[in-house]
């Protein structure tokens, strides 16, 4: 039913909120150890996109599969149902999502934050899950601060944290909505960088993002979407070098990216 | 070079007048007067009670530690334990009835608080002992078949058991308010967090919602808790044996009212004294990655000094 090696594929998926048709038949798919970015206005479902993959809201129409098993239903006795709450934990268990708002556990320590989920939903013993945890740390750079609170971290910190802490479960794709968009402009970068060696490590990767020059770099494909539709996808340089005077082309320019880069003048 | 000259010349110069390091705290005369006037009107109150002989203080410590009024202190603790419980589990109930989206719940949960917080604790209690008067037996049967089980109402109502539900249920719905708050404090994304790294609803509830909404929850809750173990003292109008009940059937026989009325007192005081320090430590648990509360720093800075 999906592609052979894709991680990811969603299938004329739709989601709406009331009147408002946040996904109008999406489909994607998300190639084994590709990064895919995710870009367009706001309001046009690209975090809808990401929740709804991540079964933090559940799609009203279509089908998303990950590693070839339908996510959020199940067919029993010739009928198609919602999952059981513990069915669903499970397979969201399979994904890391990175937040927006980094969403650390503020009453745990940065150490408890990264073993919750390996401790709790996959039954590592908790010394094992805590030297896992302490490695984790180590790649995101932050050993100085296993026991440290949250809020005693910088946002910059907190995010790479929250990378951490989703990287636990060794979910098979991570997903990151708007990680970098709440961080001041300072801290962008030492959180960038960690994306960067995660995609670099072959993580599959699916990015909401508004760094564009950071999708350019690091993204096999970039995804370009509009009220809730997919108006483009293709490789930064197919997408970079959209005409001027196309949708895409404006969204570009507004969102401040130098188009007159070799690579865009060339694709044109 | 210049910088560190000029640096090492300023702090061999003595300082200028207005320098502010040698500003002397301007409050200090007020406080030490205030709290001599404080400290000398409790000292004067407790020697014109120690002395007062209307207060019979050698039948106080007669009947202190009396078989009767541990019996009644004893039932006192017990019945406040048990309506903690049994408020809290139910107020729990109320709480995610009220936020569930299910709308039968949300209404059912609001008519509870309605009913029960409108109908004063004392009348409940009188109400919750009479109510083989309404209710004379209550059967559980198969309809046209044989009854499965019967009994009278006025044995299953004990005096305990009325005074558990006629001072509990009220409670309870003022316990799902302080719930209620306390789960609407925790961010959104504490939720979306601990599902995303695939914690089940009741995991995430226990193990992420609850704790964090305790910083909330336990002022109140203390308050409520002391307001509780107060409370129990109407149930003396239904004849059982609490504290208040004990004393008072004490000086019924002995005409000693005003020095039973103070063991009942110091009693109370003691008791809501420690269930004070326990939730300092309480708070202090739940306080975990935000620091201690400004109360706890304030306790622990008289403690200190």
């Amino acid at each position: 039913m999906t592609g052979d090696s894709m991680v990811l594929s969603a299938r004329r998926v739709r989601k709406q909120f009331g009147a408002l048709v946040a996904l109008d038949d999406v489909d994607l798919d998300v190639a084994e150890g590709s990064v895919v970015a995710i870009i367009g206005p706001s309001g046009s479902g690209k975090s809808t996109l990401a929740r709804c993959i991540h079964q933090l809201e559940r799609i009203d129409a279509g089908a998303i599969y990950l590693d070839g098993e339908l996510l959020g239903f199940e067919h029993k006795s010739g009928k198609l149902l919602p999952l059981r709450d513990r069915d669903l934990s499970r397979q969201r268990a399979q994904m890391g999502m990175v937040f927006q708002q980094f969403n650390l556990f503020s009453h745990y320590t940065i150490l408890e934050n990264l073993i919750e989920g390996p401790t709790r939903v996959l039954g590592v013993p908790r010394k094992e899950a805590e030297e896992k945890a302490r490695a984790l740390l180590a790649r995101v750079r932050l050993s100085d601060k296993v026991d440290a609170y949250p809020r005693h971290l910088s946002g910059g910190q907190q995010q790479r944290a929250a990378i951490a802490r989703a990287l636990a479960n060794e979910p098979r794709l991570m997903l990151f909505d708007e990680p970098t968009s709440a961080l001041d402009p300072e801290l962008v970068g030492e959180v960038l960088e960690v994306m960067q060696d995660l995609a670099a490590g072959g993580m599959t990767m699916v990015i909401v993002t508004h760094e564009m020059s950071f999708a350019r770099d690091v993204a096999d494909r970039i995804v370009f979407m509009e009220a809730g539709r997919i108006v483009k996808e293709g490789t930064p340089k197919e997408i970079f070098g959209a005409p001027p005077e196309s949708r895409l082309g404006r969204f570009l320019a507004t969102s401040g990216v130098a188009l007159t880069s070799p690579e865009a003048t060339l694709a044109d | 070079m210049a910088i560190a000259t000029d640096m090492g010349g300023a702090a061999r110069r003595p300082l200028p007048a207005d320098d502010a390091s040698l500003a002397i705290r301007r409050d200090r005369i007020g406080r030490i007067v205030v709290g001599a006037l404080v400290f000398g009107l409790l000292a004067w109150l407790v020697l014109a009670a120690a002395a007062n002989p209307r207060f019979e203080w050698d039948v106080v410590a007669r009947y202190f530690t009396a078989q009767a009024v541990m019996n009644g202190l004893m039932t006192t603790l017990y019945l406040t334990l048990v309506i903690f419980v049994f408020s809290l589990v139910i107020g729990t109930l109320l709480a995610l009835a009220r936020e569930s989206a299910y709308r039968p719940f949300q209404i059912l949960a609001w008519v509870y608080s309605w009913v029960f917080r409108s109908v004063p604790a004392l009348v409940q209690l009188i109400f919750w002992f009479n109510l083989a008067y309404i209710i004379p037996s209550i059967s559980l049967g198969l309809p046209f078949g044989p009854t499965l089980f019967e009994a009278r109402v006025n044995d299953l109502i004990s005096p305990f058991l009325a005074a558990v539900l006629g001072l509990g249920l009220g409670e309870a719905a003022y316990k799902s308010e302080i719930i209620r708050a306390g789960l609407m404090s925790v961010d959104k994304g504490q939720r979306e967090a601990a599902r995303a790294i695939g914690l089940t609803g009741p995991q995430t509830f226990f193990r992420i919602v609850i704790p964090q909404s305790m910083r909330f929850i336990l002022p109140p809750l203390g308050n409520q808790t002391i307001l509780n173990l107060k409370g129990t003292s109407l149930v003396s109008v239904i004849a059982l044996s609490d504290l208040l009940h004990s004393v008072q059937s004490i000086y019924n026989r002995t005409l000693e009212v005003v020095p039973l009325l103070m063991v009942a007192t110091l009693w109370y005081l003691i008791i809501v004294s420690i269930m004070s320090v326990i939730q300092i430590g309480i708070e202090r648990h739940f306080s975990r990655g935000h620091g201690a509360s400004r109360a706890i720093k304030a306790v622990e800075g008289r403690i200190e000094a």
